[in-house]
């Protein structure tokens, strides 16, 4: 099983009514999209209204969904789609998304240069997150912080990760879930994210 | 020292959630075996406390592979979709089959089929006894019979296709005790205690 396999039974239980299923591929979504979306339109509050119109379309579409591609590629164009039809819609071009920036995305190793349309605010948001990530990395004891690093960076399976690291598939499991929680409790002032509870 | 039932019940509680929190971090990573997946996805989708979990931890990959993809983080969106969505009608699809899939479905269709049609058009017939036996085939063409002296040096089985001849007229007496001192001497088979009851017809004869 892969990390795809696992988004394709997300989209199962949607395809068999739980419309639960379908927040949790927003939750996870949302910000790459916001991200994509970001660099077409440039006022923010045009963003979420591109991304939730996306994300509604997306579950409408949700039947059709054959996992024959990724989610997220199939996610992706669906929302570059709304962002040329919300220009459309105001007598606008939109402006051009190079293929290299959907492949960027999807492939999640998005070192992207801020586009024309970041806003100071913008901006700063991701200087302190970036702040706020490095300090919670340096705070974790190496075998974690290798370990998720490892995972979130490099890709790497468990199974790869155990032999770098010369130690259990079972340690390397909980190393990578304590760096989780240390990590998203660093974050979860500055994004807003709070414990055990959804949004 | 008498330990604290409810402290001991807490602890086992918390032992457990982290548990089922270990086992959610593992599925989102792909990492879990099939049937401990579908008990966290139960779990995941009925209760809000590994919800949350699951929310944060998605921004902490963000965070960890773009900055600038996790500082568009936005509870308020996901509360607005997840209203929007309220809207919408349950999906009941059917599960939609990829065309990979369809096609493995459609080559073994094909396979069973075809052992059927070979099991009714050759086994059939034979476990029927209505194979007409070749020398009840009057329709087919005749096989051209060959002089002997051109077969000198042919390979054995082109000379049996050429001219099938009666199994009784291959056999030669003369032979026979070749036969029986080469039989006694590879006897050592799958039942060699049995071996010395195996007699030719021929044989019992003489």
């Amino acid at each position: 099983m892969s990390e795809r396999d696992a988004d394709l039974q997300l989209v199962r239980r949607v395809q068999s009514g739980d419309k639960h299923a379908f927040e949790l591929l927003v939750a996870k979504y949302q910000r790459r999209i916001s991200r994509l979306l970001s660099r077409m339109i440039r006022d923010p509050a045009d963003i979420e209204d591109v991304a939730q119109e996306a994300f509604i379309k997306a579950y409408r579409a949700l039947p059709n969904f054959r996992g024959e591609s990724a989610f997220y590629t199939w996610l992706y164009r669906i929302a570059i789609n709304t962002a040329k039809n919300h220009f459309a819609a105001q007598g606008r071009r939109a402006p051009t998304v190079v293929t290299s920036d959907l492949e960027d995305q999807e492939g999640g190793e998005d070192d992207l240069r801020l586009s024309d349309t970041a806003t100071p605010d913008s901006l700063y948001q991701s200087k302190q997150v970036g702040i706020a990530v490095n300090r919670a990395i340096e705070q974790l004891p190496e075998d974690l912080r290798t370990a998720i690093v490892l995972r979130e960076l490099e890709g790497l399976s468990y199974d790869e990760i155990a032999a770098a690291m010369n130690c259990p598939v079972g340690t390397v499991r909980s190393r990578i879930f304590r760096a989780r929680e240390a990590i998203a409790q660093e974050l979860r002032p500055l994004l807003g994210t709070r414990k055990d509870e959804r949004w | 020292m008498k330990a604290d039932p409810t402290s001991e019940r807490t602890s086992i509680a918390t032992n457990e959630a982290q548990t089922q929190a270990e086992r959610l971090s593992a599925w989102m990573d792909g990492e879990l075996d099939a049937p401990a997946t579908e008990a966290v996805l139960r779990q995941l989708l009925s209760g809000r406390h590994l919800q949350g979990k699951y929310q944060s931890w998605c921004v902490v990959g963000d965070a960890l592979r773009s900055h600038e993809v996790a500082a568009q983080h936005s509870p308020r969106l996901c509360a607005r979709i997840s209203r929007a969505l309220q809207d919408e009608p349950v999906l009941l699809a059917p599960r939609a089959l990829s065309s990979a899939r369809l096609r493995h479905q459609l080559a073994s269709g094909a396979a069973v089929a075809a052992a059927i049609a070979v099991v009714v058009l050759v086994a059939v017939p034979l476990l029927r006894g209505t194979v007409p036996s070749p020398g009840v085939a009057t329709n087919a063409v005749e096989a051209p019979r060959v002089a002997p002296a051109e077969l000198a040096g042919r390979d054995t089985n082109a000379l049996n296709a050429l001219n099938p001849v009666p199994a009784a007229s291959v056999r030669q007496p003369r032979l026979d005790p070749y036969f029986q001192a080469h039989r006694d001497f590879t006897a050592e088979g799958v039942m060699p205690a049995a071996a010395i009851y195996l007699r030719s017809g021929n044989e019992s004869e003489r």
